[in-house]
This record gives structure tokens, sequence and C-alpha cells, in this order.
């Protein structure tokens, strides 16, 4: 079981802009494994007299009309929830993104290499971490993410079964207090054995850092489909070419940040 | 069933009529911040964010990190910026003057009246040192780093975050963010022991951010922050522990007597959730009673269910400062440069 204390954070905005109401804070969110094979459930909590906490599982931002959180969710498929507080006199709390994916229990990773070089204080259990299905917290010290600083992340992968049709999910983290910047672009290439060479399939570049999000974690979709049966790939997780400007630390290196590299 | 009537009669919040939201989600009114009431039982407050506001290009802080009410009934502020280290304001937040340019770690702030003169406690994180000042700012002393003790290799091992003086004089450091020893020296600064330190003993510390004189149970004590732990620590004056007080999620920071109750900022909640800070305040037995900005305290079997910020008023509470009508001044740590909340005891 694990604790999400808070996936999305809002940041300084209510000191900053005095004469501005109230926000709530975010609700306490408890979950099972978040990969999970069978089931797993999300927990919510928050103790505040008069609040009431809505949820969605359609991706849309919960409001006043989303539903009410009455007792634990059973999840039993891929499913994002968005939870967040309300209260009639405080503006809403920023939601709580949990996305829960469900796998077989078919073992998919043969075998695992880095390109990069692993920070001796956030090395978990160094590539096992990657394909070990333990989805890390919000907390990048757990013991479940890998760091790595100021440098580009390739990741090998070997499939134990080829396959035409491979989706891989790339878990990675923000925490821009922490100058855990979020990765700039994330890309899936696939191995060709006549050619002896890997080619860009896919790619997946996020969106712009804002100000208002301190910590989140996410997973990344990459693609790809081949004639030919796919039996290794690799992963490339690229920094953010430029630290945004609103940042303090603008000019120092930054850190990169995974846990997990799911194959569905 | 206990816990459900604990919940039933404890009031979290209420606020004024003026403030309503809709489901549009937007205000209708606005609201007005002084209305609001936070804190829990017989511990709620109205929350005043401008009390301590001043022109920051005349006297800016940067880290606000600990407050002490003089005997005059004035209010002294230590942050971390040297343009002046130390603000002195009136009860209604009016600024007094103003000293303290030497002190670019100020972050322990301790007061106490020696033959009816009070005296300052700075400790400085940067010049790893203790140093005693007069209310005008001279310096009477300095403790360097305990060297004598045998403990320190060097003198950057040894970053104290607060003292507290007993009733005879002596002088108990806290070394919260070095070598988490505690260090007691007579009133001549010679040193008479160490405890504490680093380690996985219940009379170990990880981040030994505070220490006070508790004298609630008629006698001397030292209540001591295991911050990283989310625990007080109670020790006798010669180094004994007593007790260990859990407060799960809630990262305390230095611990303030008043009265029969413990107050203290809770910097962050949860994991270290940035910007999770509350206020807390402990009963005679040391159960949390009401937590401002917090989860509404409950026990189970005897333990605290874990807290958190439900209220995103406060982002990163380090100290508090009580005054005698019970009212708490707030100072934070990281928070933008804010300047000192109060929370007027209703």
């Amino acid at each position: 079981m694990q604790v999400i204390f808070t996936i999305l954070f809002c940041g300084f905005t209510i000191f900053q802009a005095f004469g501005q109401p109230f926000h709530l804070s975010s609700p306490k969110v408890t979950t099972g494994e978040i990969i999970f094979s069978s089931e797993s459930f999300l927990k919510a909590e928050f103790a505040f007299e008069g609040a009431a906490l809505k949820y969605t599982v359609d991706g849309s931002k919960p409001n006043m009309n989303s539903k009410n959180y009455s007792g634990k969710i059973k999840v039993n498929k891929d499913q994002t929830i968005k939870i967040a507080a309300f209260h009639k006199d405080f503006l809403p709390s920023t939601p709580i993104e949990v996305r829960f994916i469900k796998i077989d229990n078919e073992k998919k990773i043969k075998s695992l290499s880095i390109a990069g070089e692993i920070s001796e204080q956030y090395k978990g259990d160094s590539e096992k971490t990657l394909y070990d299905l333990q989805k890390g917290s919000a907390n990048f010290s757990d013991g479940k993410w890998l760091g790595f600083k100021g440098q580009d992340v390739g990741v090998a992968v070997e499939l134990v079964k080829p396959t035409s049709k491979l989706s891989v999910m790339v878990s990675t983290m923000t925490n821009t207090g922490s100058w855990i910047m979020g990765p700039g672009k994330v890309e899936l290439q696939i191995w060709d054995a006549h050619t002896e060479k890997y080619s860009i399939v896919d790619e997946v570049t996020l969106p712009n850092l804002t100000e208002d999000v301190t910590i989140n974690t996410q997973f990344i979709s990459l693609q790809a489909k081949s004639k030919r049966p796919i039996s290794k790939f690799k992963i490339v997780v690229s920094q953010l070419a430029e630290i945004p400007k609103w940042h303090p630390g603008n000019h120092d290196s930054t850190w990169i940040f995974l846990d997990e590299i799911v194959v569905k | 069933m206990e816990r459900r009537n604990f919940i039933k009669n404890t009031m979290a919040f209420s606020v004024g009529a003026s403030t309503l939201y809709s489901a549009a989600g937007q205000f209708l009114g606005k609201q007005n911040m002084s209305d609001v009431i936070v804190g829990h039982g017989d511990y709620k407050y109205k929350i005043d964010m401008h009390w301590g506001s001043l022109n920051s290009q005349q006297v800016p802080v940067k880290n606000c990190h600990e407050m002490v009410q003089d005997s005059m009934g004035r209010i002294i502020l230590l942050t971390d910026h040297t343009k002046n280290n130390v603000i002195i304001y009136d009860k209604s937040g009016k600024l007094i003057e103003t000293w303290g340019t030497d002190y670019p770690g100020a972050h322990g702030l301790t007061i106490n009246n020696e033959g009816g003169e009070d005296f300052l406690y700075i400790c400085d994180n940067s010049l790893h040192c203790l140093i005693k000042t007069d209310l005008k700012g001279n310096e009477i002393f300095r403790l360097p780093y305990p060297k004598e003790t045998g403990l320190y290799a060097s003198e950057g091992k040894y970053v104290p975050t607060e003292s507290a003086i007993a009733a005879n004089g002596d002088i108990y450091i806290s070394d919260g963010y070095g070598s988490q020893y505690i260090i007691q020296y007579n009133h001549k600064g010679e040193l008479i022991r160490t405890f504490g330190g680093r380690g996985d003993g219940p009379e170990h510390f990880d981040n030994a951010h505070g220490i006070a004189i508790d004298t609630r149970n008629g006698k001397e004590e030292l209540m001591i922050t295991a911050r990283k732990q989310n625990k007080f620590k109670k020790f006798t004056m010669d180094g004994k522990l007593i007790e260990v007080i859990d407060l799960p999620g809630a990262w305390v920071c230095r611990p303030v007597i008043h009265g029969d109750d413990l107050y203290v900022a809770t910097i962050w909640s949860g994991e270290k959730v940035p910007n999770s800070g509350f206020v807390s305040i402990l009963n005679k037995e040391n159960k949390l009673v009401s937590a401002p900005c917090g989860s509404i305290p409950t026990y189970e079997n005897g333990k605290l269910n874990p807290v958190y910020q439900t209220l995103n008023i406060f982002q990163h509470p380090h100290d508090v400062c009580i005054d005698e009508d019970d009212s708490i001044y707030v100072a934070q740590w990281n928070s933008g440069n804010v300047y000192p909340i109060k929370l007027t005891r209703v």
C-alpha cells in the first residue's frame, strides 16, 4: 500500500496574491498498487468540517457536480482517478490525479540496461528498480526512484517474447522545488535486426512546466508497430532543453527521475 | 464510537456568511479573510494575514525563522536577511526598531530574563555558533563549535538550530542541522555534557530542530524536536529520555511552552509535501487538541491518526510566538518573503 500525499500541488498563489480567497489543500490519498494485475483501490481522506470530496474517472477535472466520494474506490482496469476537496466557503483544492495501470502476470522484460550514470544518492535497486512493477511515491527518496543528474538517460530493454505491437509506459517525476524538472522529451526506438540499428518510432514532448505545479508524477505512453517482431527497444529520456525563466535555478543542471518502465 | 464523538464535538471551521461558493466555481461575494476562523475545540483563531507586513524595500526579510516576546510585551522576529536580522514589533504589528547585520544564518531565537534584563540567544547556522546579545544587539558572548566534546572533527559538522536556557543559567543547544547532539553548558559556557546524537535508538535524533524547557509538570524538563521522525522527545535536565511523543505526519519545529500547552509550527505534513504546513497545539498530556489549518485531530487506541494540511493558508510555518492573550504569531521559512501572520484567539 502506498500513500500519495500530493501528486499535483499548488504553489505560491495564495501568498503572492493577497486578497485572493483561500484554497483548500488536496485530500490525503492512499492507494493499492498503481501497477496491478487483478485489483487495486483508492482511498481518500479530508478531515475538515463541511468539506466534500468529489471525483471523476473520465479524465475530466472534478467539480461540484462530480461524483461524491463516500468510501474506498475499487479499481479493476486501466483508470485515471481525479479527486478534489470542495467547501462552500473556499476555493476547491488542486485535484490529486492517480493513473492506475493493469497488467497481466506474464513477465515481459527479459533484461534492461541503463546508459547514464545513476546518482549514488538515488540508486534504488539499480536497473531492477525500473522493471520491478513497484511504482514510486511522490517522495523521490523512497528508494523506488532512480535519479540522474545533468544528463540524458538511455534505457535498452530486451523482451521475453518478441511482439509486433509494442506499448510502453515510462514513469517520470517532476518536482520543481527539488530541481527535478521533468524530462523535456521521451523517445522510443526499436531495434532492427537486419540493419542492426535502432530507429525512432515514437516520441513525446512534455508540455512546458508551469510555476503552479510543483510535484507531479506521470506515465508517458509510447507505441510501436512493426511487421517484424520487436525483440529489443530503447527509451531515451532527454533533459529539458531550457530551464524555465521563472525557476530560481535556471542556470544549474537539473535531475531526471525514473521509477518504472512498463510493457503492456 | 470514541472517535466519532470527538469529531462531532470538534468544530473545524466556521466562516462569515458573506462568502458563498457557487457550483459554477465562482465566488459570489468577496471573501473577507479576517472572517475565517481556524483551529479546533477550544483553540480557535481569526487570521490576520497582514499583521507583520512592512515595506520590503526598507525592512526586508528572507526566511522568518523565529519569534519571541520580551518582558515589555514586544514581539521580536529573527530573519536571515542581513540588512536587519532582528525586527522588533509592538503587539499591533507596528515596527519599533531593527538591528543586526552580522548573522547570515540567523535561525534560532531564545529569550531569557536574567536579573531583570532580557537577553537573546541566537543560533546561527552559517557561523556555526550561538550568540548572546542584549535587546539592543550588543553581543555579550559567542559560543563556538563544541570542539572540547571530542565529537566534532570540524566546525562544519556543527549546525546549531536552537537553544534553551534553564533556571540555573545552563545553556542547552540542539545541533539540529549538524550532528544531532544536545550540548549542555553552564552559564559561563563551560561544557557539562552531551547527549542525543544520530542513531536508531529512541534517545537519538534526526533533525533535532528545537529545544525548550518544559515546566508544565512543576519541574524543569527538556522538550526536544526530532523533526524528521515527526516526534518530540522529553528528557530530564541531565539528558535521560523520559518520553517520546508521536505526531505522525507533523514535521514539528521548535516546541513553545505557554501555560499548560505546547504550541509548535509544523513546517510540512505528510511526506514533506511543499507548502503543507500548519500550526499544532498539544495539551498538558501532550495530545494534539487543535491544528489550525490542519486536519481535525483524532486518536485511535491512544495513537494520533496522521495529520495533514486542509487549508492552504500557511506555506512553511517555522516558529510560533504566543502572547498573553493566547494569540499566535507565525513566522515562515521559504514562503515568498512573507512577514509574520497573526492568529487571534477567539
